[in-house]
């Protein structure tokens, strides 16, 4: 088990060093200057000169990657041009906010999507198995931020229920419980929107993986020896199906995590997604730069952590 | 809560998080219950909720044309005049101005016991540094308005002396909230200004103080207490929330989550619906000058024939175009200054929309069409962000192709369209947004005169390569004429020039639309310009 560890850590240090470098030169090969950004409405070539310099934007690109790599290696990932302060200091300050929604989005799929994915493997073949699988897909189906603008449209605007976006109220200043209760609020429809898509995921890998586990002979034998379809579901072929499970919301988490960038747009959301989005746009190349190694990041540790949750729940993995 | 190393107070906070849940939980359980029951019995603070676009790299707008930093910087500082939506020059930090009769000096008599929002005093000192540091060296306008003050002198504390190289008859225009709001030179004096924290912690001395700034999420102030004008500002706070999607500020605002959307973040397509609104006004700011501009490339073939150009003009049906885009807000414009400066020429004629005649034009220039109907293309960028330009451009295709001209459109983002257009110079023809305000000398020169191109380019300048030795010789002599008679013949001369040579092709001039929610506020949007609102008169209703 620990050689599986060990292992597991050291493969993700050349694969991180891979993402910055192809990170790196992919954000450079893209068009646009960020200096004539910075620089504003009709630059002197003094002014231009003085912000390239002033940004180390006017060394070549070889230097400019290797003072990358070896500040990165101290976790400097140097200052963003944009908001001028340093870019690990922007990127963690978003990290909370992006955090809550994916972890309540995940929990939510997790929990709608695998009741989902069992009850359909349990009624395979049946109307409810159809019905279900049709609402896993049309989940899946739906574009975000058609979802997104629709969720606001409906329970927003036309039954005032919830807020359109925004992490808390602008309007009154909340403190303690009811401080609280209003991010929940904010955090109902952006989540909903979020979830519905990892609970489509989620919900048809499930069945598969249970309609497998059904089939199995183990499942046969417990049948056999007269335990009921509640037990034979939950406690005998559900532990072997959550393996596909697992792999898939940790696949996921990641990719969360790196930023909902379509969800937290919609929704004014000031996680990473909207940093992302920004960073892009503005050609912040540092910004951009860490965005994508925090990216990579999230999903390569997320891999990692799913692998051992692999190797815990499966006997077979730890050999 | 941590506070950034370099943040002078805690300015920026670096988290927006669920952390903060529990810090209040705790100082609601250490005693503050005790401070609320009295709280219960006084009047809930008054807080207009406002909207921007992005989360403001700088809020200093005494040094970028940045947008986002006016509208956030606006509220915190002040001008020496401020100009009107009439364009009448008012007293703000100054309450008086002399010019002498030469137009080589300008004395400005500083308003008196202003404090600046740390509690200093201000006075002749900051104005000279701040239009000698950064008004005049670094803001892109600015550059621009002050080029003729050769020094500044402050005899006493309450009196600035500009002393002119030479007349200028923008100068005064270029002392408001455009390009001269003033900066505390004892915050500001001995370090870059480029690199100041206070670029983000900003102190002034206008209606309201500066709090907070969450990045991604909102910013906040609160009312200057010692503000100079008696009474104002209204609102006990001010808080503009940061909503990047479009639709998404609409429905916000719909919701009365927020109270009032400025121009910039407001969708020109939602502008007369939301406008219509019970309950809603809707108000027009001129900017002093703004239009959507196609800047011809006249460097090469076929676009430096000016029969081509013009041929273009009859092409592309710009009344379809203004009464479809944007419908509501265009005006028609012709030649290069905009219908709202006093300068404009009204006897320019139009290039009525004519594909016969363009045909015709096109043939005699020696551009006949090839065998599958086409003469030459036609590389057509803008800003993809830009809704109202991939409309038009959709217009702009149609009509180019039934005279033969195959348009290639190319909708970039911002980084994109500064390195493919204004840098690379590919282009045949980019249309934007421009600014052209605050007066022509500002805004409009710098795209025609041949001393405004650059080699390097530089964007926003003189990027078609347009050269008249006429033009730019005519330029020289209005800069000096005081006579506003005698310069507004000179500026109609200019006019007929360029429209004839047309190498920026106006699409239209248009008022920027700002809402806001009447039945919440009043008194907003009495100035110029809907993104550089101050709030000092926003008034909440009773």
């Amino acid at each position: 088990m620990h050689y599986v560890v060990l292992r597991r850590i050291l493969l993700t240090i050349p694969l991180m060093l891979a993402v910055v470098v192809v990170t790196f030169g992919l954000i450079h090969l893209a068009p646009g200057d960020p200096a004539y950004l910075l620089a504003g409405d009709a630059p002197t070539p003094e002014f231009l000169a003085q912000v390239r310099a002033e940004y180390g934007l006017d060394q070549p690109l070889g230097t400019q990657l290797l003072t990358y790599l070896g500040k990165a290696a101290q976790l400097d990932f140097g200052t963003s041009i944009y908001f001028k302060r340093p870019v690990f200091a922007v990127i963690f300050a978003r990290v909370p906010a992006t955090l809550l929604l994916t972890l309540c989005a995940l929990a939510l799929a997790s929990v709608g999507g695998v009741l989902l994915g069992v009850t359909a493997a349990r009624h395979r073949g049946t109307r409810i198995d159809g019905l279900l699988s049709a609402v896993s897909l049309v989940g899946y189906s739906i574009p975000t931020f058609w979802l997104g603008q629709l969720l606001v449209l409906v329970f927003a605007m036309s039954l005032n229920w919830l807020p359109t976006g925004g992490f808390t109220s602008t309007r009154i200043t909340y403190t303690g419980l009811d401080y609280g209760i209003d991010v929940a609020k904010h955090l109902v429809l952006p989540v909903i929107s979020l979830a519905l898509f990892e609970l489509g995921l989620i919900a048809r890998f499930t069945r598969t993986a249970m309609i497998e586990a059904l089939d199995r002979d183990y499942v046969t034998v417990a049948y056999a020896k007269g335990a009921d379809t509640g037990r034979v579901l939950w406690r005998h072929a559900l532990p072997n199906a959550l393996l596909t499970t697992v792999t898939v919301i940790g696949l996921e988490f990641g990719v969360l995590l790196a930023g909902a960038l379509v969800t937290e747009t919609i929704f004014g959301w000031p996680g990473l997604g909207t940093l992302f989005y920004d960073a892009v746009f503005r050609r912040d190349f540092p910004l951009l730069t860490g965005c994508f190694i925090f990216a990579a990041s999230a999903v390569i540790i997320a891999n990692l952590l799913t692998d051992l949750l692999y190797a815990a729940l499966d006997p077979r993995v730890r050999r | 809560m941590s506070r950034e190393p370099n943040m002078p107070g805690s300015t920026i906070s670096p988290f927006i998080s669920p952390w903060h849940v529990a810090r209040r939980s705790v100082l609601a359980g250490l005693g503050v219950s005790a401070l609320s029951f009295p709280r219960a019995f006084a009047a809930a603070p008054t807080r207009l909720v406002g909207v921007l676009e992005e989360t403001p790299s700088i809020i200093n707008p005494a040094i970028t044309a940045v947008i986002s930093s006016y509208a956030a910087g606006t509220p915190v500082y002040n001008a020496l005049t401020h100009i009107d939506a009439k364009g009448n020059i008012t007293p703000e930090l100054a309450t008086a101005w002399d010019i002498s009769p030469d137009g080589l000096t300008y004395t400005f008599h500083l308003r008196q016991g202003v404090t600046w929002h740390d509690g200093q005093k201000f006075g002749a000192a900051d104005v000279k540094f701040s239009l000698e540091n950064a008004n005049g060296k670094l803001h892109p306008w600015g550059r621009g308005a002050f080029r003729a003050v050769e020094r500044i002198e402050t005899p006493d504390d309450a009196t600035v002396v500009l002393h002119l190289r030479q007349p200028s008859a923008a100068l005064m225009l270029g002392t408001d909230s455009a390009c001269g709001l003033i900066l505390p030179k004892h915050i500001w004096d001995g370090s870059d200004i480029l690199k100041n924290p206070h670029n983000l912690a900003p102190i002034g001395t206008g209606p309201y103080k500066f709090v907070e700034m969450l990045p991604g999420d909102r910013l906040r102030y609160a009312r200057n207490e010692t503000y100079f004008v008696a009474g104002q500002p209204y609102f006990d706070e001010l808080v503009f929330r940061i909503i990047p999607d479009p639709a998404a500020r609409v429905a916000a605002f719909e919701n009365e989550e927020v109270d009032t959307i400025y121009m910039n973040a407001l969708p020109f397509s939602e502008a007369p619906r939301l406008g219509a609104e019970p309950g809603v006004a809707l108000k027009r700011t001129n900017l002093r000058g703004a239009g959507f501009m196609g800047i011809f490339n006249v460097r090469e073939k076929p676009y430096s024939d000016v029969r081509v150009r013009q041929a273009v003009a009859h092409a592309i049906d710009r009344g379809f175009i203004r009464n479809n885009v944007d419908k509501g807000f265009t005006i028609k414009m012709l030649g290069p200054v905009p219908p709202a400066s006093p300068l404009y020429n009204t006897a320019l004629q139009d290039y009525e929309h004519d594909p016969a005649l363009a045909n015709k034009m096109l043939d005699e220039a020696g551009y006949p069409r090839g065998a599958n109907g086409i003469r030459f293309g036609f590389n057509f960028l803008w800003p993809a962000a830009d809704a109202g330009v991939t409309r038009m451009a959709d217009v702009i295709r149609q009509n180019l192709a039934a005279v033969g001209i195959e348009a290639h459109l190319q909708p970039l983002d911002r980084a994109a369209l500064t390195q493919k257009g204004y840098i690379a110079l590919q282009f045949d023809m980019i249309c934007e947004s421009y600014g052209l305000g605050p007066d022509p000398d500002i805004g409009v020169e710098r795209l025609y005169n041949s001393h405004n191109i650059f080699n390097p380019p530089v964007p926003y300048t003189n990027v078609s390569g347009y050269r008249n030795p006429e033009v730019d010789a005519l330029f020289d002599k209005q800069r000096v004429q005081l006579d506003p008679t005698a310069r507004k013949q000179t500026y109609d001369r200019i006019q007929e020039l360029i429209w004839a040579d047309v190498p920026v092709l106006p699409m239209f001039a248009y008022d920027g639309p700002n809402i806001f929610r009447k039945s919440v506020v009043k008194g907003l949007y009495e100035g110029s310009y809907g993104n550089q609102e101050s709030f000092a008169t926003a008034k909440p209703q009773a």
